[in-house]
Formats: structure tokens, sequence, C-alpha cells
């Protein structure tokens, strides 16, 4: 808010180290060949120069379909984002505003009854009928990840709007609007621009940072367990994850070193890396958490602008 | 220097980080001075000089984001001899609260009346809980009737039918009564009451701050009162203690303020200031100009009247003109000379 | 407005909550193709709620999909899941507790050292921990070390214990700098005892606030560590599809949600005398 330099804090920087990460990936995504017919090599193998992260069980390439798995969240989340910003900054700008009046009392009442959903029954409920309701479930996958990014956002409605509509209550009973008002400057552009663009910005970007975290959880999440997500043989992390589960049982065997000198332990890494598939597990575990952490830390720079750090 | 001092304090600085903040700001700059026991003293000092964090410090009731980085006090119930240290030593971290010393052995008469009461509990509850530590081997009647008496001792009308009232239910006046005699109930030896006139209205102001000198003139006790209301200081104080900016500039007693003026170059134009509003016109000060933080020299010189060259370069020395009565300024060091 | 009027309003505003959720997402089941199942309990939309609702008061709801009882199906994987989801809350609350205490201006260091490990873990997905636990630790098919593990992740996974720290630290902090909690440790009062009604406010809003999420996740956890719980119930409910189970398991989870709004508005009404009495006395000074 003040003119004076501000520090870089580590949290800044990671956020956004991560989100152009992600960015990255989805262009990368557009170069790498996933098509299920490259099975070419053998399930399970160690790291090499051919696949730099090894095969998975089906022998395929596990750094691309790594890098693949980028499609399956990306435009659905931010579509996601689109339909939770259009449909919760008007909502919660209207009962903000204009508290009073009865078509925010309406308002109010449909997302009371929204958020007494809980996401994921929501989104399990809707994708059921419209899986059960398509004749050929696989030709419409694509339309599947936007009606669950859809959901998703849809579901945020109300933590976003409740967020955004109490800051607009709080400057709504500053002086300056009553000073604009004097002016004669129409409560749209007070609204619009005074109180929402100058003031609620990056209330609005730190909410939108939670719902693609939430999004990226909820993706993950059922297309690990393999009905409603990224439908096979599409890579998501959550699907990449649930076909190794059998495979790494052999992991946990192989990690136990045989003698717990450093050497030791550095052998049974290897093995473990090598014959086990601890990468096919390591890769997209630490993905997905370090793209939710790092979408939430951008999230928390954004609260501190906010808040005027 | 003060004979029999129930409270000393030497070299007191406080730091504040405020919120989002990394670096903290020095909001009380090298404080000494000692309060009498049994004197009334006063404390004043502009908005913001530094009165509040100042006692709270040393009281241990300060802010989770202040901390006391240097300095010493001692709280000395029975003489010298017994001064217990609630402060120090200089520069570590570290706060010792009074409580732990000795359980409600000082009161303290919170700015905010309301803030100062537990919205969730009765007032008689409240003052029950000061009693008991002051009292806690006596019948439950026995504290039950004290916690009524001191209800009836701040001049609460009605003390049985307020004991039973939250403190949402009460107006400003009676809440600092209410607050009052949350701090009087544990009898303590040591009362700051801080700004207890603020936000009353005229007629009230006075009465509450006669009841409270009246008070501890009755029990011996130790009264310290922050107040921006020279009227107020006027009537009450033995000693006058200027702040401001974080620093004392002077510590004297009553006779060196009134009739006026103080020493200090301050003390002076907070007093003409007020005998300008008393007479109806308009302030001839230069009013709070706030300049930018200094780290050398003089904290008033920007608004000081009577400048020489040194005030800019050199931090003035404390000067001790009189028997107990100092001041911090390059000019009166001068005149003494 | 009394207490007892502030609850009843707010009790009948939850109830027409639950009501609406029935009526949007049995619309929805209603009118979707492929929904004979539940076309068999009534002829028509309205008459489906009203079968519904008698279903609900009557504790009969007919058989689902699998032939077995509906009502039945549902208390068997309540009773299942109810206990974790607070057993979760509870846990996750206390440990909060426990750290925001911890993390305040003593342990400086170390309570950044912990705090950095705690969200760590915490932003890590309920599924993924879920997932570890079995490839890693070996969590059994069932017993309570199941049971145990599941708790467990619930109350850390999808930045629950995060949340819940973060929260309760700034209430914590705030209280502590009140004038009336410094006034309790100036006289040696007990400090602890008289934060305890204005943190419980807090952590109660907080609990009801988390409490959709923790239905999410023990959908997500029961399936991954396969728990017949009502979550997974559900999840198996919406594959199969058994459209008189999954609407049953729906309203619960909604049902569940308001409950414990309800409750929070309870909790506020006990400790917080502003809401319980609001006429104020005449009494001048
Ligand atoms: N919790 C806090 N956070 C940030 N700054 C603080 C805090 N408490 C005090 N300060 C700062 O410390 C300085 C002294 O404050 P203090 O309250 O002691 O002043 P005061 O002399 O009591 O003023 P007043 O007469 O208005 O009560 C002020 O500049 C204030 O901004
Ligand atoms: S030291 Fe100098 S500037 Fe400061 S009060 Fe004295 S004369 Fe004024
Ligand atoms: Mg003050």
């Amino acid at each position: 808010m003040n003119g004076a330099p501000r520090r870089i804090s580590a949290v800044t920087v990671f956020g956004f180290a991560v989100v152009a990460a992600l960015v990255l990936l989805r262009f990368a995504a557009l170069f790498v060949d996933t098509d299920p017919a490259l099975v070419t090599d053998t399930p399970m193998l160690g790291p090499s120069g051919a696949h730099l992260l090894g095969t998975d069980p089906l022998g395929r390439d596990l750094l691309a379909r790594m890098i693949a798995s980028s499609e399956a969240f990306f435009f659905p989340g931010l579509f996601a984002c689109a339909l939770a910003v259009l449909l919760a900054v008007p909502a919660g700008a209207a009962i903000g505003y204009w508290p009073e009046a009865r078509a925010s009392a309406a308002i109010r009442a449909t997302l009371t009854i929204v958020a007494a959903w809980p996401r994921l029954v929501l989104v399990v409920v809707v994708v059921a009928i419209f899986t059960a309701s398509v004749s050929d479930p696989a030709a419409f996958a694509e339309v599947r990840l936007f009606l669950l990014g859809g959901l998703v956002g849809l579901s945020f409605v109300p933590q976003m709007a409740h967020a955004l509509a109490e800051r607009v209550l709080f400057f709504r009973r500053e002086q300056f609007v009553e000073a604009a008002r004097a002016h004669g400057l129409s409560d749209g552009r007070i609204l619009g621009f005074h109180i929402l663009w100058a003031n609620c910005r990056n209330l609005v970007l730190r909410q939108v940072c939670t719902l693609f975290g939430a999004w990226l959880l909820v993706e993950t999440s059922l297309s690990y367990l393999g009905h409603y997500g990224v439908p096979a043989p599409r890579p998501s992390w959550g699907n990449i994850l649930a076909d190794v589960r059998f495979a790494v049982i052999n992991t946990r065997r192989l990690l136990i070193p045989e003698s717990w000198t450093p050497g030791g332990v550095v052998d049974a890494i290897a093995l473990a890396v090598n014959e086990g598939g601890a990468l096919a597990v390591a890769a997209p575990t630490v993905a997905i958490a370090v793209s939710i952490t790092g979408v939430l830390a951008l999230g928390e720079h954004f609260a501190r602008r906010e808040e005027g750090w | 220097m003060v004979s029999d001092p129930i409270l000393r304090a030497e070299d007191v600085w406080v730091r504040v980080t405020p919120r989002g903040a990394t670096e903290p700001v020095a909001v009380v700059r090298g404080a000494s001075f000692s309060i009498p026991r049994g004197s009334q003293t006063c404390v004043v000092g502009e908005s913001g000089s530094g009165k509040t964090i100042l006692m709270r410090s040393i009281l241990g009731i300060s802010s989770a984001r202040s901390g006391v980085t240097g300095g010493q006090a001692w709280f000395q119930p029975g003489g010298a001899s017994q001064a217990r240290a609630v402060l120090g030593p200089s520069g570590r971290r570290r706060r010792r609260p009074l409580a732990r010393l000795r359980k409600g052995w000082a009161g303290y008469v919170f700015q905010h009346p309301q803030e100062a009461l537990d919205p969730f509990r009765t007032v008689g509850a409240q003052v029950l809980d000061s009693v008991r530590v002051a009292r806690g081997g006596e019948s439950r009647e026995a504290q039950q009737a004290k916690m009524l008496e001191w209800l009836d001792a701040v001049r609460l009308p009605d003390p049985r039918g307020v004991a039973r009232l939250h403190p949402h239910e009460l107006s400003g006046g009676m809440a600092q009564r209410a607050a009052i005699a949350t701090a009087l109930g544990t009898e303590p030896e040591f009362l700051v009451a801080d700004e207890p006139t603020t936000g009353l209205d005229w007629s009230v102001r006075r009465e509450i701050v006669e009841l409270l000198g009246a008070l501890c003139r009755e029990r011996g006790m130790t009264l310290v009162l922050i107040s921006h209301d020279f009227q107020v200081v006027e009537r009450m104080a033995e000693r006058v203690i200027v702040m401001y900016r974080g620093e004392l500039l002077e510590d004297g007693p009553r006779k060196r303020f009134f009739p006026g003026p103080g020493r200090h170059p301050y003390t002076a134009e907070l007093q003409t200031r007020v005998r300008d509003l008393e007479e109806g016109r308009a302030g001839t000060g230069q009013g709070a100009i706030v300049a930018p933080e200094r780290t050398e020299g003089c904290r008033f010189v920007h608004r000081c009247p009577q400048v020489v060259h040194a005030c800019k370069t050199g931090m003035p020395p404390d000067v001790v003109v009189n028997n107990g009565h100092r001041v911090r300024c390059h000019v009166v060091h001068r005149k003494d000379a | 407005m009394t207490a007892a009027h502030l609850l009843a309003r707010r009790a009948l505003a939850l109830a027409g909550v639950v009501l609406v959720s029935s009526i949007v997402f049995g619309g929805m089941l209603w009118f979707a193709p492929g929904s004979s199942a539940i076309h068999d309990q009534a002829d028509s939309f309205p008459g489906w709620v009203v079968f519904f609702w008698t279903g609900v008061a009557t504790w009969d709801l007919g058989p689902s999909y699998r032939g077995i009882g509906v009502v039945d199906l549902v208390a068997k994987g309540a009773a299942r899941t109810l206990p974790m989801v607070f057993g979760a809350l509870a846990l996750s609350l206390s440990t909060g507790l426990v750290l925001a205490l911890a993390f305040g201006d003593r342990l400086r260091g170390l309570g950044r050292a912990a705090r950095a490990l705690v969200h760590a873990t915490s932003l890590v997905p309920v599924f993924l921990l879920g997932y570890l636990a079995l490839v890693v630790f070996a969590v059994p098919p069932e017993g309570w070390q199941q049971t145990l593990a599941a708790v467990v992740i619930l109350a850390l996974g999808d930045g629950m214990l995060t949340d819940v720290v973060l929260v309760l630290d700034a209430e914590l902090r705030e209280l502590q700098d009140r004038d009336f909690v410094q006034s309790v440790r100036l006289r040696g009062g007990p400090v602890a005892l008289r934060l305890a009604p204005h943190i419980a406010l807090p952590a109660a809003q907080l609990a009801a606030g988390k409490m959709t999420f923790l239905v999410g996740g023990v959908l997500i956890l029961e399936k991954v560590l396969g728990i017949q719980g009502i979550g997974l119930m559900g999840y198996q409910a919406a594959v199969q599809p058994d459209f008189p189970l999954l609407i049953a398991i729906t309203v619960f989870a909604t049902a569940l949600v308001a409950a414990t709004h309800l409750s929070v508005d309870v909790l506020r009404v006990m400790v917080d005398p502003r809401v319980r009495k609001d006429r104020r006395t005449e009494v001048r000074a």
C-alpha cells in the first residue's frame, strides 16, 4: 500500500516459481507424445538415458506421462477459476454493497444452501448422473474434466462471495464512499472501480489461488480413484500413482537396507529406484505436493499484499 | 533522588514490532524514574508518546508484539533491601510478570473500560476473582460481601444488581467504575490508572479521578495516573513525569510544574497550550507536527522555540536541576552551568 | 429477540437448507436418464419428495439397488464413518491448539521450524497420505489400526491441520493481547481458564466450516483404505449407479453439515451473554 520498497519474501518467490513451472509444463505437454500405441519398453524400468524417470507398469515413458498430466488439470482448472470469479464477484459485491436489498437476501440464501454441499459429494453425484446419461463416456472425456472443473468452481462460490462481501461492506461504510457519492459518482463506478478494482483485487486473486489448489486436490484424488477423474489411458498425476500401487509393495521391501551403513543405505535406495519403482511413486507425489503448496503460497502472497505488508 | 521509592526503573527501552513489519521500532527510549511510596504521580505527554506502553511493560502486561529490550526495574515493597527485579537484566528479552513475584500486588485501570472486562462473565464474578486473590482464606460469604463492598466503594448504584450484569449492559461510566473495582479488589499496593477519564463526559470525569485519589489516600496506595488532562494533573499530582516520543523529558515534584511553567521547553509548551484552550484562544503552538524520526539530537528539536546548535547533534543530558527534579535539555544544562 | 427465538430461527433455516438440497439433488437424479430405481419409488417428482421425507420420518426408505434397506445401509455406514470424522476434528483441534500455544513468542526458532514441518505435511492431499500409509506403513485392511490411521490422516491432510493452527494461532495472539486477559495475568489468575470460552467459539466455528471438507476427505480416504463407511458406500452408489442409496447419503451429508452449524449457534448462545441477553438494563451511573 505504501511506496516503501518491499522485501521479496521466500513465499512470493516459491509461489511464482511453481506457477511458472506449471505453465511451462502445460506448454511442454504440447510436444510430448503419449500415444498408448507407443508402449515400447519393458515395464518398471529404472531411470536411463532413454527414459529419464524410467517406465511405468505398462512400459510407458514416465517423464512423458508426468508432463502430459498437466493437460488434465490446466485448462479445466482455469475454467473453474473463471466460473467462480464470474459468479462470486457479482454476488459478493451485491450483498456487500446493498446488504439490505431483497435480491441480496435471495443471493445469501442461495449461497448458504450451496455452502452446505460438501464439494466432493456434489462432484460425485453430478458426474455420476453425467456418466449414466451419456452413451459413450470415453468420447466425453474432455467435457467431463470441464464439468469437474465447473463443479469445483461452483462449490467455491459461497466462500469467495462471502470473503468479498465482507470486504465490500467494510469499504461501503468508509468515508470515501460518502465523499464519492457527494461528488456525483454513480454507485456502479464507486463499486466497480473504487471498491472492487482498487481495493479487492488481491482478495479475489488470493481466493483464485486457493480454488486452484482445491481443484488440483480434487482432480488428482478422483483420477487416483479412477472412475471420475481423467479416463485412462490419459495420464494424471493421480492415476500414475494408482498404476504403480501394486508394484511398489516391492519398494518397501527393497528399501530396507541389508546393512545400516551409509553404503548399505545408498545401495538400498539405488535398488528401490532401479527396480522397485520408487521414482514412479516419488515423482507424482512430489509433483502434487509441490504444486498445491506453490499455488497456496502464491495465495499467501496476495493475502499479504492485501493486508498491506 | 527519591528517598523511598516503591518502583525504580533505569534506562528502560521498549520496542514494538508493528503488524507486518520485520524490524522493531523503539517506542520507549531509556526511561529512568522512581515512584515514591504512597505518592500520586502523574504521567503526561501527547498521544503516542509511550506512556501506556512504558507502564504496561514494567508490569509485564504489554502486547506480545512488544518487548523490553533494555533496562531494569525493581519493585521495593519494604525498602531497597527487599528490591525485586521485574525487568532485566539489560538487553535480554525476558519478561518476569509481576504476578509471579506476588499476586495482586499491582493493579491496572485500563484505558478502555469495556475492553478491561471479560465480555462473557458478570461484573460480580470478575470482582470476586480479584477479591479471592487478596482474601483467599476467607469464607465465600465474606468474599461475596467484600465484592459488594468494592462495587459500593466505586459508587456504583445498586451493587447487587450491577454484580449480575454483563459488561455489555453497562454504560461507559459504569464500566469504568467496575473496572476500577476489579483493579482495587486485589488490594494492590501500587495502582496505575491509564487515562481513567477518556470517553466519559465532563461531569463524570472529575468524580472518577477524585474517587481514585480518595481511595488511594485512604489505603496508602501508590497511584500512577496517566493523563492528557492538565486540570486533572493539577488537582492530583504530587509528582509529574513528562514524556515525549518515547523519552522522559522532565520528572519532578508538583511545585516545579504548578503554577508553572515547567523547566523543559516541551512542558512549557504543553502548559501554554492548555492555558490557551482554557482561555478560549486557539492554540499558538505548532501543534502535533509529525517530523521524520531522528536518531540523534533532541527529539523535540523541530518544535522547540529555544533550540541551540548542540540540540541538533547531541542527545541532551539528564540534568538534575534540583533535588528530585530532572530535565533532559541542553538549554537547562546551560542555565545551571 | 430472545436466545430461544434465535436458535429456533437458525434451526428452521438450516432445516430449509437440508430440504432444498434434497429437492435439488433429488431432482437431478429424478430427471437424469437411467434412474429407473428411483422412479419405482413414486409416480412424480413431488410425489418422490414426499416419499423421501416420510421415509426419513418412518425410518424406511425402501430397498437399495442391492436389495438391502437404504436406512440400514446408511446407519451402518454412519456408525463407521462418524467416529472417524469427529475423531479427526477433535484430534486436529487439540493438536492445533497445542501447536498454536507452542508457536507463541517463546519458541522462536524451533517454533518456526515446527510450523514449516506442520504445513509441509498438512498440505499433502488425504488420498496421498492414505496411499503412503498403505504402501509405506502397510496399514491393515481392517481393525483399530486402520481407524487410527484414518483419523490421523483426516486430521492432517488436505491442509486441515495447517488451517486449524493458523486460525487458532491468530485468535490466541489477538486474545492474549486483550486487556481483560492481561488483567487476569496481572492478578495472577488462571489465564487458560478464562481464555477457554473465548477460544472455544472460533474453534467450533472452524470445525463447522471444516465439516464439508472432512466429508469429502472421508469419501476419498474410505475408498483408498477400503473402509466400509458411508463415503465408500456413496462412491459405490454413484458408480453402480444406485440412486436411492446415493440420494439418502447426499442428504445425510448435508444434514450433518447443517447440524454442525447449528451446534455452533448453540455454543454461542451458551457462552456469549451478548447474544443470550440482549435487553439492556436501565441502571444509570
Ligand atoms: N501493539 C502495538 N502495535 C504497534 N504499535 C504499538 C503497539 N502498542 C503501542 N504501539 C506504539 O507505541 C507508541 C506508544 O504507544 P502508547 O499507547 O504507549 O502511547 P500513549 O502515550 O499511551 O498514547 P495515548 O495517550 O494515546 O494513550 C505509539 O507510537 C504506538 O503506535
Ligand atoms: S535540548 Fe534543545 S531542542 Fe531539545 S528541548 Fe532543549 S533546547 Fe529544545
Ligand atoms: Mg495510552
